[in-house]
């Protein structure tokens, strides 16, 4: 069985000019272990699949259809279950880290209450498995730093101490919303280092939700692929990379720049993402697509193909490397 | 050909006093571009890269006078921009044209698309009629592709990426010969970065103009510039032309910063080696002695805290005192 089966789900937000369906019938399941990558541009619903999960949608927001962790459905539980299961089971690091820690508390104190509230830890307890827990992403100096106030940290180490944070409880999911997009590129490679290491030391799945595809390649084993809130392809990293099948994969692929390549292009996509409050019918690619018909006009399916991969296209491009 | 600006030691000083400072108090200095010098082409573009707080914007602040600065910046006319009074330099501010980075935040909620794009016309060419004016912003959207009928529509109706392009027909409609653009794609979506990295280098072969081009994504400089500067905490570390500095950097600052970079390719990605950065970048109101990047260095010796490395000459120019290839025992 595995961990997280979301099923058919929509996610939906009341706003005054009207509804904006921001995902649209997104299955997907995460296995024990596993590193899923959701890839996707603004828009694309990528963190609102997220928030739905973890029922953290705005209050003018809906979810409908299945969420399913370990078996038990989770959508629409009261927020006392969903307060036991986040943090203790579950647990999501966000993009930024400064708007994410209480500027107000020290590191100790915010980190020792994960553990007093989901493991009834005494204080001195929590506290020092909360230095355990920053040593292992690998703060310096970690037992004098805990005192610290979260603006005393540089945004890496903020980073860090978030990363910490979610694992106290050791989840069995955890969920890093763009958790290297706010941070320079050299402190990003430590920081996916960090995530890789520990993902391998305690073994939880992860998705690892970015719009950079170079650090998808980097980390999972699998791939979605967002466009308009709906799964445009899907399967494993490699093949997914090498034969994008998918015209909006292949174009995303093409349009990216390559710091190793040394003739490559950065091949535009023509046109702009759809807007969410009066996306186009059918394919939400559809405008942009060079190989859009009038079949396109209705949503195809999201059917298997080749080895554990999936598309929801009536044009596929054939599989040749890009 | 001379060169269409030459800059020479250039420096931006920021004082920082703080609360409780008395007025006898000496202010501290925190230098934030220190000693920038390089010679741009016409026609060329010079990528500025680095990580947040190495000073790249500044040294674009500095340059057209948004911040006080010292040092020299020669127009191909014989012109000390940093020498001019502000009257004098109103005339080259419009030689000079700037595209930022936060593309909706640029522009004036309250003008229409054909005031802002008309606004640099208002301000040094009130020689010109209302309806040359309107040629011109006309002339100039098409170009960058956007639509006639939307010359009165207001920036929260566009895009990002159209905001963007309203950024460039806002600085091109002075037919400036120098455009210095800010990190000008890094809010953009990835399919839409493309279209506008390749506006840009359309324009620039149409129009012959020069570019300095400010980004942290080395993969998008790669793309666009011809000449790339790496800074770190306001110094140039290297500068050498793009293949040279891609296929061969020399400094180990541009080494670790490359191999960070992450390539969307899965097997090329997991058999990348990277070079990682000790630490954390020190306080830029204290920097380190010598070479400011020896604390973050595995190659540092004893002597680069006392010797600041000159970059030297010619094209290629690495400010190390210990330059060369990646090393085996550098990577892991």
């Amino acid at each position: 069985m595995a961990l997280l089966e979301i099923t058919d789900l929509s996610v939906t937000f009341d706003t005054d000019d009207g509804p904006v369906h921001a995902v649209s019938n997104l299955s997907l399941s995460v296995e024990k272990g596993e590193t899923l990558g959701i890839v996707g541009e603004s828009g694309s619903g990528k963190s609102q699949t997220a928030f739905a999960l973890l029922g953290l949608l705005a209050r003018n927001g809906r979810a409908s259809g299945s969420v399913r962790f370990d078996g038990q459905e989770i959508l629409g539980a009261t927020t006392k279950e969903m307060n036991r299961l986040r943090a203790d089971r579950m647990a999501i690091v966000f993009q930024d880290p400064m708007t994410s820690l209480n500027p107000y508390m020290r590191i100790s104190d915010q980190m020792a209450e994960v553990l007093t509230l989901h493991r009834g830890m005494g204080k001195r307890e929590a506290v020092s498995e909360a230095v355990r827990m920053l040593d292992a992403v690998r703060i310096p100096s970690a037992r004098d730093r805990i005192r610290l106030y979260p603006h005393e940290f540089s945004g890496g180490m903020r980073q860090r101490v978030m990363i910490a944070m979610a694992l106290l409880c050791q989840p069995d999911l955890l969920v890093a919303d763009e958790p290297t997009t706010a941070l320079d590129v050299t402190v990003q490679a430590q920081i996916m280092d960090l995530l890789d290491d520990l993902q391998k030391e305690f073994g939880m799945a992860t998705i690892l939700i970015t719009h950079d595809l170079g650090v998808v390649a980097g980390f999972c084993e699998r791939v979605v692929v967002l466009y308009g809130g709906r799964v445009m392809e899907e399967g494993p990293t490699d093949p997914l990379f090498a034969r994008p099948t998918h015209p909006y994969t292949r174009g995303l692929l093409a349009a990216v720049p390559r710091v190793d390549d040394a003739d490559a292009k950065m091949r535009a996509i023509p046109g702009a993402p759809p807007d969410m409050a009066d996306p186009p019918p059918g394919c939400p690619f559809r405008p942009r697509c060079d190989f859009a018909g009038d079949d396109c006009l209705r949503m195809p399916p999201l059917e298997p193909f080749d080895r554990n991969r999936a598309r929801a296209c009536r044009r596929p491009v054939a599989e040749v490397a890009p | 050909m001379s060169p269409l600006l030459s800059v020479r030691d250039l420096c931006v000083t920021f004082r920082i006093t703080r609360g409780g400072d008395m007025p006898w108090t000496a202010p501290r200095l925190l230098r934030a571009v220190n000693g920038v010098s390089f010679d741009l082409e016409p026609g060329q573009t010079l990528g500025v890269v680095g990580e947040s707080g190495c000073g790249k914007s500044t040294l674009a602040r500095g340059l057209i006078r948004m911040v006080p600065s010292t040092g020299r910046a020669l127009w191909q006319d014989g012109t000390d921009l940093l020498a001019l009074s502000s009257r004098q330099m109103l005339r080259y501010r419009s030689r000079i044209q700037m595209v930022f980075q936060d593309p909706l935040a640029s522009l004036n909620p309250r003008m229409t698309l054909g005031q802002i794009i008309g606004e640099p016309l208002r301000t040094h060419r009130p020689d010109l009629s209302g309806a040359e004016r309107r040629t011109r912003v006309a002339g100039m959207m098409e170009r960058v592709g956007l639509l006639p009928q939307m010359i009165s529509r207001y920036p929260h109706e566009f895009s990002g990426g159209q905001c963007q392009r309203i950024g460039i027909a806002r600085a091109l409609v002075m037919e400036p010969k120098l455009l210095i653009c800010d990190e000008p794609v890094s809010a953009l979506d990835v399919s839409i970065q493309a279209q506008v990295v390749d506006l840009l280098k359309d324009l620039q072969r149409d129009m012959g103009l020069a570019m300095i081009f400010i980004a942290h994504d080395l993969s998008v400089v790669k793309h666009i510039a011809d000449e790339v500067m790496v800074l770190y905490l306001g110094r140039v570390m290297e500068k050498a032309p793009k293949a040279r500095l891609y296929a061969d950097p020399q400094h180990p600052y541009t080494q670790a910063l490359l191999s960070a970079v992450p390539i969307p390719d899965p097997v090329a990605e997991r058999a990348k080696k990277i070079i990682a950065l000790e630490g954390d970048l020190p306080s830029p109101m204290s920097p380190p002695s010598g070479c400011v990047f020896r604390t973050r260095c595995r190659r540092g010796k004893p002597d680069c805290a006392e010797t600041v490395p000159d970059p030297g000459t010619g094209p290629h120019r690495t400010a190390c005192l210990y330059p060369g290839p990646v090393r085996e025992v550098e990577t892991g």
